[in-house]
C-alpha cells in the first residue's frame, strides 16, 4: 500500500523470528515496506535510521515489552500509529496499551482479514494524522497571510482586487443585509463547483445548511467585530456536504458595506478528530466492558476509580455502589488489612508493574482469590502519588490448581509405588536403578522378575506423554509385565504379548518403547528384545557393545511378532541402559544433550569405581551440567546391572539400589555388609540428597548404626544367645563364629533392607530389615526402654531411641523404622 | 507454527519447523498430518531437516498417520534425514518403515 510516491513504513516487533517471517512476507505482498525486530530494543534502534509510519508490535516480550516500546515511540513520534498483538486473556494489557495512544489491537493468531482491515484503517489514520498536521500548518500560515493582505488592501484597492482574485485562498465578498454573494474568487469558484456569475447569483444561504436566521445572525456578528471565526457546513455545486471554517471581516467597496469571507475546507480535519474521539471512546468502551476490574487507588487507600466489572466480580450492583459501602477506603476489601501496606511497599519498590494475588471480601463476605496487576502513578517530582491497576478473579483457578496439584500429588505417590521395581537378589549379580525427578509426573517404568536362581527378567519401558494418564498406562504395564513373566520367559514373546494387549489399552497416537532382557547366569548370556529405548550398553573393560534394536516400539501393529537376539556375557560386564529423558535434555541456548552427551559422560573403564551408582551419576551430572538445571523435564530412569564373581574380590560394592526423589532402597547380602562402610555411605547419600551436610544427621548415623549391627548380628546370624552371655561373647569362639555365619549361605546369603523415605520435608523415615526370626515381641515389653541400656544384648533399640525422635518396630521383630524431625535442617548445607 | 506445508512440483511438503517435544507442538504437529489426510492427499513427505529432536510425543503421530495412509493406499515418506533425527529414527527402526525421499529431483 503507498500514499504517493513511497510506500508505507511498518516496522515489525516480535520476539518469534518465524512469526515475523510470515507477517512480513503477507505484509510486503500488500505493498508495505517492512523492517523487523526481534525485541523492543532493535526496533528503538531501526528507529534511529528509518521513522515508520506504523508500529506493529507484540505485547509479551522479554526484556523491553511492547507497551514500554509503545510509550516511548509515541512519546518521540506522535504521529506514528501503534498496532498491538496480545494473546488471549492480555485484556489487561490491551486497556493499558490503548491508554498509551495504540490505535488498535491485533488477537493472536493472526488472521489475514483481520490484519487487513487494521493495516487499512492503520493507514487512513496515518494519513488523517498527516493531513491535520499540514492542515493546521497552513492555516496558521494563511492567518497570517490574511492579516498582511488585508493591510495592504487598505493602500490600495487596485492592488487588493487582483490579490483577491488570484489569491489561493477560497474567498466570498457577501453582503451582510441581504446575504448576496457579491463576489467570489477563482479559488472560491473553482472550490464550490460554479462559474463566477453563477455563483455571483447566489445568496450566502443557498450554499450554507444552517438555518437561514443563523446565517444572518452570524453575519451581523461578523459586521458589528464581535466574532470572526465561525464553523458551518456548505454545499457544492454537485450536492457534497463540505465542513468549513470562515473568518469573515468588514469592508467597504464602492460605499458598500461588505464582509470579506475567507473560506477553509476542514473536512478531513473534522474526520481526522472524530476518529480520534472515536479512538478515546474504545479506550472508554474498554474500561466500562473490559471482564477485568480496572481501578485507581490513593496511597492512603482511597479508591478514585473503578469500573463495572470491578463492581461485578466483587457482587456490587455498581462501582458507586461498591465505593458507598466501603467508604472509599479499599483497606476494607482486603481479608488481611495488614498486608496493603507491604503489598504498596513492594509496588513502589518495583516502580513498575506487579502482579500479587490477594484475598478480598465480596459484598456476601465471601471470599475471593484476586490477581491484581499494579503499578505507581508519579507525580512530576517522581513522588508515587497514587496506584492503578487490574484486578482478576482468580478463586476457581486457584481452586482448580490446588485440586490439580493435589491429584498430581497424589499421582506422584501412585507413580512412585509403580517405579519403584522388585530389585531381585542372585548371585554375582549387582542392580542399580535411578529415578530422577522430573518437572511432572511421567510414564517410564522399571521392573525386575526372578525366574529361577540362575535367571531373571529386567523390563525397561517408556509410555508416551505425562501426568495421571501416562502414569496409569505405566501401571498398567508393570502390572502386565509381573503377569506375563509368571509364565513367560521370552523376552521376544513377553513383547508380543504385551503388544497385544496394550494396543487395546492406549490412544491411537501413543506408544510405548521397550526394552525386555533375560540375563541366564548359567550359560552367560543375554537375550533381549530392544523396542525403541535408546542405546543400551554393554560395557566390558575396554570394549562398548551397543545393543541393536530388534523391533518397533509396543501399541502401533496389531499381529506383530517380536524378535530377540542373543549376546554372550561375560564376569565383570556391566549392562547400561536409560530412557530418552536423559538424552532429550536441552541446553539454554536449545542445544541438545543427544546419545552422544551420554556416551560422552559414560566413563571409559567404568569397572574401576567402587559404586554401581557412579557411572549412572556420571551420565545424569554430565546431563545437569549440559542444561544447567537440576530438574529434567521429562522423567528419566537409569538402569545398571552388574555380573560378578563372587568368590572374587569385586572392585564394585555389591548392594542393589534404588534411588529416586524421595525414596532411597538398599539391599545389601549380610555377607556383604561391612558396617563401618555401609553407614557413612547412606548417611552422606542422604545428606547430599537432602542438600544438609553429614553432621546434621549424625544421631541418625548413630541409630542406623545400631539398627545394622542388630540386623546383621541378632537379625541374620542369629548372634543373640551367644551374646547373652559374657565368656562367649568376649571369646575368640564367638568372633570365629561371627565370621563364619558372615560367610555361610545359610546365613550370610540373608538380605539386609535398608528404605530411606522423606517425601515431605519434615520427616526422614529410615527402616531396617533383615532374614532373621526377629526378636520375641511378647517377652520385651519396651524395646526403648532405657532400663535395656544395661543390659548385654537388646541395647540397641534404646540406643536409637534416644537419638531419634521415634521408633517403631513390626510385629515379627525383625524391621525397626526411626523417624527423625528433619525441618529444621532443610534449607542450605551450612 | 511448528509445521508449514509447500508444494514442490507435484509433491506435498509438510516442513517441521520446531521440536516436537512436548504436548502441544505433538498437538499441532497432529493436526497438520490430520489436514493432509483429510485433504485427500495420498503422499506426503515429512521435512525435518530444520529440527533436532522429535520425541515420542511426534513419533506417536507419525506412526499413526502412517497407519492411516497405509489404510487408504498412501504412503508417508520423509524427506533425507539430518543426523539427529536419523539417530532417532534409527534407534525406533522407522528407518525400516518409512522411506526417504528427496524434495528435489
Amino acid at each position: 500500500m503507498t500514499t504517493g510516491p513511497d510506500p508505507i513504513k511498518i516496522l515489525l516487533v516480535d520476539d518469534e523470528a518465524s512469526f515475523i517471517q510470515t507477517i512480513s512476507y503477507g505484509l510486503s505482498r500488500m505493498g508495505f515496506d517492512i523492517r523487523s525486530a526481534n525485541s523492543g530494543p532493535e526496533a528503538l534502534e531501526i528507529m534511529c535510521e528509518t521513522v515508520p509510519n506504523i508500529l506493529v508490535t507484540d505485547i509479551q516480550m522479554p526484556g523491553m515489552n511492547g507497551l514500554e516500546l509503545t510509550k516511548i515511540v509515541l512519546q518521540q513520534h506522535p504521529d506514528i500509529v501503534a498496532i498491538a498483538m496480545t494473546g488471549h486473556g492480555d485484556m489487561d494489557l490491551v486497556v493499558e496499551f490503548m491508554r498509551l495512544g495504540g490505535a488498535d489491537f491485533l488477537q493472536k493468531p493472526l488472521e489475514f482479514t483481520s490484519m487487513k482491515l487494521a493495516m487499512d484503517a492503520a493507514v487512513g489514520q496515518w494519513q488523517l494524522k498527516q493531513e491535520l498536521k499540514l492542515a493546521n500548518e497552513a492555516l496558521i500560515q494563511k492567518n497570517i497571510e490574511l492579516q498582511r493582505e488585508i493591510q495592504a488592501r487598505a493602500k490600495s484597492d487596485k492592488r487588493n482586487q487582483r490579490l483577491f482574485e488570484t489569491h489561493s485562498a477560497t474567498m466570498l465578498v457577501i453582503d451582510p443585509e441581504t446575504g448576496e454573494i457579491a463576489d467570489a474568487n477563482i479559488a472560491a469558484c473553482n472550490y464550490y463547483g460554479y462559474s463566477k456569475p453563477d455563483i455571483t447569483r447566489l445568496n450566502i444561504t443557498d450554499i450554507d445548511t444552517s438555518a437561514r436566521d443563523k446565517v444572518f445572525e452570524a453575519m451581523e456578528q461578523a459586521w458589528k467585530q464581535k466574532k470572526n471565526f465561525f464553523c458551518f457546513r456548505h454545499r457544492l455545486a454537485d450536492g457534497k456536504i463540505r465542513d468549513v471554517e470562515m473568518i469573515s471581516v468588514p469592508t467597504t467597496v464602492e460605499d458598500r458595506q461588505l464582509l470579506y469571507a475567507t473560506i477553509r475546507d476542514v473536512s478531513r480535519r473534522i474526520r481526522a478528530e472524530k476518529a480520534l474521539q472515536e479512538s478515546e471512546q474504545r479506550y472508554r468502551n474498554i474500561f466500562e466492558n473490559a471482564p477485568i476490574g480496572i481501578y485507581q487507588v490513593s496511597l492512603d487507600g482511597t479508591l478514585s476509580h473503578a469500573n463495572p466489572a470491578f463492581a461485578e466480580m466483587l457482587g456490587y450492583a455498581s462501582p458507586e455502589e461498591m465505593r458507598a459501602c466501603i467508604s472509599d477506603d479499599v483497606s476494607r476489601l482486603y481479608v488481611y488489612p495488614d498486608k496493603r501496606g507491604s503489598v504498596v511497599d513492594m509496588i513502589i519498590r518495583n516502580s513498575a508493574w506487579t502482579r500479587t494475588e490477594i484475598e478480598i471480601y465480596r459484598k456476601d463476605e465471601s471470599i475471593a482469590t484476586v490477581k491484581a496487576t499494579v503499578r505507581p502513578i508519579q507525580d512530576e517530582a517522581g513522588e508515587t502519588v497514587s496506584l492503578e491497576g487490574f484486578i482478576e478473579d482468580i478463586t476457581e483457578k486457584k481452586e482448580r490448581e490446588i485440586l490439580f496439584n493435589l491429584e498430581m500429588s497424589r499421582a506422584r505417590k501412585i507413580y512412585e509405588l509403580v517405579v519403584k521395581p522388585h530389585l531381585p537378589v542372585m548371585k554375582g549379580v549387582v542392580v542399580n536403578v535411578k529415578c530422577l525427578p522430573a518437572e511432572r509426573v511421567g510414564g517410564d517404568v522399571v521392573d525386575f522378575f526372578k525366574l529361577d536362581e540362575d535367571s531373571f527378567l529386567f523390563f525397561l519401558a517408556d509410555v508416551t506423554g505425562h501426568g495421571i494418564p501416562a502414569a496409569m498406562t505405566a501401571n498398567t504395564l508393570k502390572m502386565l509385565f509381573r503377569e506375563m513373566a509368571e509364565t513367560e520367559r521370552n523376552p521376544a514373546i513377553l513383547c508380543t504379548q504385551l503388544n497385544e494387549t496394550m494396543l487395546k489399552n492406549i490412544l491411537p497416537d501413543d506408544t510405548i518403547v521397550v526394552l525386555c532382557g533375560r540375563i541366564d547366569l548359567d550359560t552367560m548370556t543375554l537375550t533381549y528384545s530392544l523396542c525403541g529405548i535408546p542405546s543400551v550398553y554393554v560395557m566390558r573393560e575396554q570394549e562398548r557393545i551397543a545393543l541393536t534394536p530388534t523391533g518397533l516400539p509396543l501399541g502401533i501393529f496389531a499381529g506383530m511378532n517380536y524378535e530377540s537376539k542373543t549376546l554372550p556375557l561375560l564376569k565383570g560386564d556391566m549392562l547400561i541402559a536409560f530412557t530418552d529423558g536423559i538424552s532429550e535434555c536441552k541446553s539454554p541456548d536449545n542445544k541438545i544433550f543427544g546419545l552422544s552427551g551420554v556416551k560422552k559422560n559414560i566413563r571409559e573403564t567404568p569397572c574401576d569405581m567402587h559404586d554401581l551408582h557412579d557411572v549412572l551419576d556420571d551420565i545424569v551430572n554430565g546431563a545437569i551440567a549440559f542444561q544447567e538445571k537440576k530438574t529434567f523435564q521429562d522423567d528419566v530412569i537409569l538402569m545398571a546391572i552388574h555380573l560378578f564373581h563372587e568368590d572374587a574380590v569385586s572392585p564394585i560394592r555389591p548392594w542393589n539400589r534404588f534411588c529416586e526423589t524421595s525414596l532411597c532402597v538398599f539391599d545389601v547380602k549380610t555377607k556383604y555388609a561391612d558396617i563401618d562402610e555401609v553407614v557413612p555411605f547412606f548417611i552422606n547419600h542422604i545428606a547430599e540428597k537432602l542438600d544438609i551436610t553429614p553432621e546434621k544427621l549424625k544421631k541418625m548415623r548413630i541409630a542406623l548404626f545400631e539398627m545394622l549391627t542388630n540386623a546383621v548380628e541378632h537379625g541374620n546370624l542369629e548372634m543373640t544367645d551367644f551374646k547373652k552371655t559374657d565368656s562367649v561373647y568376649e571369646s575368640e569362639a564367638y568372633w570365629e563364629m561371627f565370621k563364619k555365619r558372615m560367610r555361610s549361605e545359610e546365613y550370610g546369603e540373608r538380605l539386609i533392607h535398608i528404605e530411606c523415605l522423606h517425601d515431605d520435608g519434615e520427616q526422614l523415615r529410615l527402616s531396617v530389615k533383615d532374614d532373621g526370626a526377629g526378636f520375641d515381641v511378647r517377652n520385651i515389653p519396651d524395646p526403648t526402654h532405657e532400663q535395656n541400656l544395661r543390659e548385654t544384648s537388646g541395647r540397641g533399640i534404646a540406643i536409637a531411641r534416644m537419638s531419634v525422635d521415634q521408633v517403631s518396630y513390626n510385629a515379627k521383630g525383625n524391621k525397626v523404622t526411626l523417624v527423625k524431625d528433619i525441618s529444621d535442617m532443610i534449607g542450605g548445607s551450612s | 507454527m511448528v509445521t508449514k506445508t509447500e508444494k514442490i512440483g507435484n509433491k506435498v511438503v509438510l516442513r517441521v519447523l520446531k521440536d516436537i517435544d512436548d504436548l502441544k507442538s505433538g498437538e499441532e504437529f497432529k493436526a497438520a498430518l490430520m489436514d493432509l489426510y483429510k485433504s485427500g492427499e495420498k503422499e506426503i513427505i515429512i521435512d525435518f531437516t530444520p529440527i533436532h529432536l522429535i520425541n515420542s510425543h511426534g513419533i506417536g503421530k507419525i506412526l499413526m498417520f502412517y497407519r492411516r495412509f497405509k489404510a487408504i493406499g498412501g504412503q508417508i515418506y520423509v524427506a533425507p534425514l539430518n543426523e539427529s533425527i536419523r539417530e532417532i529414527f534409527e534407534t525406533l527402526m522407522l528407518d525400516k518403515l518409512i522411506p526417504e525421499r528427496k524434495l528435489y529431483e
